[in-house]
C-alpha cells in the first residue's frame, strides 16, 4: 500500500516535470504582459504571430518541405522495408538503421559537403530542393522502423496464398500485402511529416537563403530574447503535432 | 484408375542437404491422397513445388496431362489450404472466398451465387461479413477451405490444416473434410505428420522419411503390413521381439503359457497404464526386451514383478521386409 503511494507520487512528479514547462508556455502566450509575470488574458501575440510574414513564409516552407519529403520518403522507405523483409539482409537492414543513431550534426555536414561536391558539377545553389533532399534523406530510416515493425508481424504465407489463388505478383503487392500495411504506413508518414516539420540542425546547414523554415525563423527569434509571440507558435505547433501523433499511434494499433 | 498428379522421380537440395530425393508417385482422380512423414522429412517441399512456390531441381510434375514445371503459381489449377490458413486480413470471410473467383476476371453478378453457396458448404453464412481476426480457429479453417474449394481447383494442397486446432474440434473437422471431399470429388493430397489423421481420412498413403518414399498403400495396408521397421513404428506402437514386430493390441498376456501354439516369451511385468478404454501393461524378457501388452478391463490385474507370458498369434506378426 505504501510503495503503491510512493509509486504514484513518483509518477506525478516525472509527468509534472514532462509537462509542465509546456503548459506554462500555452499560459503565458495568452499573457497580456511581454515578460514572465501573470498581467492579464489577451491574444495579441496571437494577432502578432497571424500578422508576421515573415513567420508565414517560414511555415509556408515548413509544411512544402515537409509533405514533399514525407510523400518521398514514405514511398522509397515502405519499399525498402518490403524488399528487406522478401530478402532479409542483415547488412543492409542495419546500415539503413544506421542513420538513426547518426548525430543529426554529422548527417547535416555530411549531406552539406555531397550537396556541395555534386553542385559544383551542376551548378545548382542550395535551396528548398536541397531541404527536402535531407529531409527524405533522414526520414527513411523512420518509415523504415514503422513499416519493418508491421511486417514483422505480418503473415508470411500471405503473398503465397494471394499467388495461389489467380493473382500475378504485382496484383498480390496491391491487393494483398499493401493494404495490409496500410495502417503501418499511414503511421510511418505522420511520423516522417512530424520529423521533417521538427528538424532545425539539418535544416539550417543546408537551407539556402529561399528556403528559411519555421524553427530556424523561431531559433532566430528566440535566441533575440524573450518574446510571447514565439511561445503562442510554440503553443499552436505543440497542438498540432501532439493531434498527429496520437493519431499516428492509433493507426499503429490497428 | 485415371491419375490425376504425376510426380516423376522429383529432387530438390537446398545448399545442407537434399531434402527431396528422388519421389515418384501417382494421385488417382478423385482420391484423398496423403503424404505421411515426420517434420523435416521433405513433404512441405513436395507441396511447395506442386503449387508454384518452388521448383524442382529435377523431375516432372505432371497434373491431368499437363506438365506444369516451370508455370507460375497463378498459371497452375491447384490451390493450397495453408497450414497457418493465410486468410487476407483486411478482408471478410466472403470477401476472402470471393478473391480467386475475381483474380480470374468473373462478373460480379457470378461470383455472389458461388460464394454464398462456398459459405452454406462450410456452414459459415453468418459469419460471412466477419474479418478474419473475428473468426475462431475453426471458422478461419473453413474459410481458407472454402477459398481454395470455391475455384474449383483440379487438385486441392492441404498442408496439415487441422494441426492448429485443438484436439476436440480437430476430430470433428476431420470428419467434415472427409464429407467435404466425398461429396465434391475433387483431388485431395493432404500433408500431415499425423498418423491417426492420415489412417482416419486417406484412399491413399504415401509415407515419406529422408526425402524418399519408404511405403504406399491404402490406410490398412499400411497400418497391418509395414513395408519398413520406420512405417511400422510411425505409424503405432510395436514391439519388437528378436527382430519381429507385433502391435501391442495383437500381443496377449497371461500367468501360464499359452497351449494354443501361438509364439510366447517369458517376461516381468514392469507398470501397468489406464487408458480410459484398456489397460497398457509393459514388461521386459529376460534379454531386456521392452513388450507392451494391451487388455481389456476386466483381465485380471498385474502386479509389478509379476512372472508373466506375452504372445500373439503368428499371423498378427508384422511383414516388415527391413
Amino acid at each position: 500500500m505504501k510503495q503503491s503511494r510512493f509509486l504514484a507520487v513518483f509518477a506525478a512528479l516525472v509527468y509534472a516535470f514532462l509537462h509542465v514547462p509546456l503548459l506554462i508556455l500555452c499560459a503565458f502566450s495568452f499573457n497580456s504582459s511581454r515578460f514572465t509575470v501573470w498581467e492579464g488574458f489577451s491574444l495579441a501575440w496571437y494577432r502578432a504571430m497571424f500578422g508576421d510574414a515573415q513567420l508565414g513564409e517560414a511555415a509556408w516552407n515548413s509544411l512544402v518541405i515537409a509533405l514533399a519529403s514525407t510523400v518521398l520518403a514514405t514511398a522509397i522507405g515502405t519499399l525498402c522495408a518490403y524488399g528487406l523483409w522478401k530478402r532479409g539482409s542483415k547488412w543492409l537492414s542495419g546500415s539503413l538503421y544506421l542513420s538513426l543513431v547518426t548525430p543529426e550534426i554529422v548527417t547535416g555536414i555530411s549531406l552539406l559537403a555531397f550537396f556541395q561536391w555534386v553542385f559544383r558539377y551542376l551548378q545548382i545553389q542550395l535551396g528548398m530542393h536541397t531541404v527536402i533532399l535531407a529531409h527524405v534523406a533522414f526520414s527513411i530510416a523512420y518509415v523504415l522502423l514503422v513499416v519493418m515493425a508491421r511486417l514483422r508481424t505480418a503473415e508470411p504465407a500471405l503473398e503465397d496464398a494471394a499467388l495461389d489463388l489467380g493473382a500475378n505478383e504485382w496484383q498480390a503487392f496491391r491487393l494483398v500485402t499493401l493494404p495490409m500495411l496500410q495502417p503501418g504506413i499511414i503511421a510511418a508518414a505522420l511520423l516522417a511529416f512530424t520529423v521533417s516539420f521538427d528538424d532545425y540542425v539539418i535544416t539550417s546547414l543546408v537551407a539556402g537563403v529561399d528556403s528559411e523554415t519555421l524553427p530556424m525563423v523561431l531559433y532566430a527569434m528566440a535566441r533575440r530574447g524573450a518574446n510571447p509571440v514565439v511561445s503562442a507558435i510554440s503553443a499552436v505547433i505543440f497542438l498540432g503535432f501532439g493531434a498527429l501523433i496520437l493519431l499516428s499511434e492509433r493507426m499503429q494499433k490497428r | 484408375m485415371e491419375n490425376a498428379l504425376e510426380l516423376k522421380t522429383l529432387y530438390k537440395s537446398f545448399p545442407s542437404h537434399t531434402v527431396v530425393d528422388g519421389i515418384s508417385l501417382d494421385v488417382p482422380k478423385g482420391c484423398f491422397y496423403s503424404l505421411l512423414g515426420p517434420s523435416g522429412c521433405g513433404k512441405t517441399t513436395i507441396l511447395r513445388m506442386i503449387a508454384g512456390f518452388a521448383e524442382p531441381d529435377a523431375g516432372e510434375i505432371v497434373l491431368n496431362g499437363r506438365r506444369l514445371n516451370g508455370l507460375r503459381p497463378y498459371e497452375r489449377p491447384v490451390t493450397t489450404v495453408f497450414q497457418s490458413y493465410a486468410l487476407f486480413p483486411h478482408l471478410t470471410a466472403a470477401e476472402n472466398i470471393a478473391f480467386g473467383l475475381q483474380r480470374r476476371g468473373e462478373s460480379a453478378a457470378h461470383i455472389a451465387p458461388k460464394v454464398n453457396r462456398m459459405l452454406e458448404l462450410v456452414g459459415l453464412q453468418e459469419k460471412a461479413g466477419r474479418l478474419p481476426a473475428n473468426l475462431s480457429g475453426g471458422e478461419k479453417q473453413r474459410t481458407a477451405l472454402a477459398r481454395a474449394l470455391v475455384v474449383e481447383p483440379e487438385l486441392l494442397l492441404l498442408d496439415e490444416p487441422l494441426s492448429a486446432l485443438d484436439p476436440a474440434l480437430r476430430k470433428r473437422v476431420r470428419i467434415e473434410l472427409k464429407q467435404l471431399q466425398q461429396r465434391l470429388g475433387i483431388t485431395f493430397l493432404f500433408i500431415t505428420h499425423d498418423q491417426e489423421e492420415a489412417l482416419s481420412l486417406s484412399g491413399q498413403i504415401a509415407v515419406m522419411n529422408k526425402g524418399k518414399i519408404e511405403q504406399i498403400g491404402t490406410p490398412k495396408e499400411i497400418y497391418l503390413a509395414p513395408a519398413t521397421r520406420f512405417v511400422a513404428g510411425f505409424l503405432g506402437a510395436v514391439n519388437w521381439v528378436d527382430g519381429i514386430g507385433v502391435r501391442p493390441e495383437s500381443t496377449r498376456i497371461s500367468r501360464t503359457a499359452p497351449a494354443n501354439g501361438a509364439k510366447a516369451v517369458q517376461a516381468e511385468v514392469d507398470s501397468s497404464t489406464f487408458l480410459g478404454d484398456c489397460f497398457h501393461i509393459q514388461t521386459h524378457t529376460a534379454d531386456g526386451t521392452a513388450v507392451t501388452a494391451q487388455v481389456p478391463h476386466s483381465d485380471e490385474p498385474y502386479a509389478i514383478g509379476d512372472r508373466v507370458h506375452v504372445w500373439w498369434h503368428t499371423s498378427d506378426e508384422l511383414p516388415v521386409r527391413e
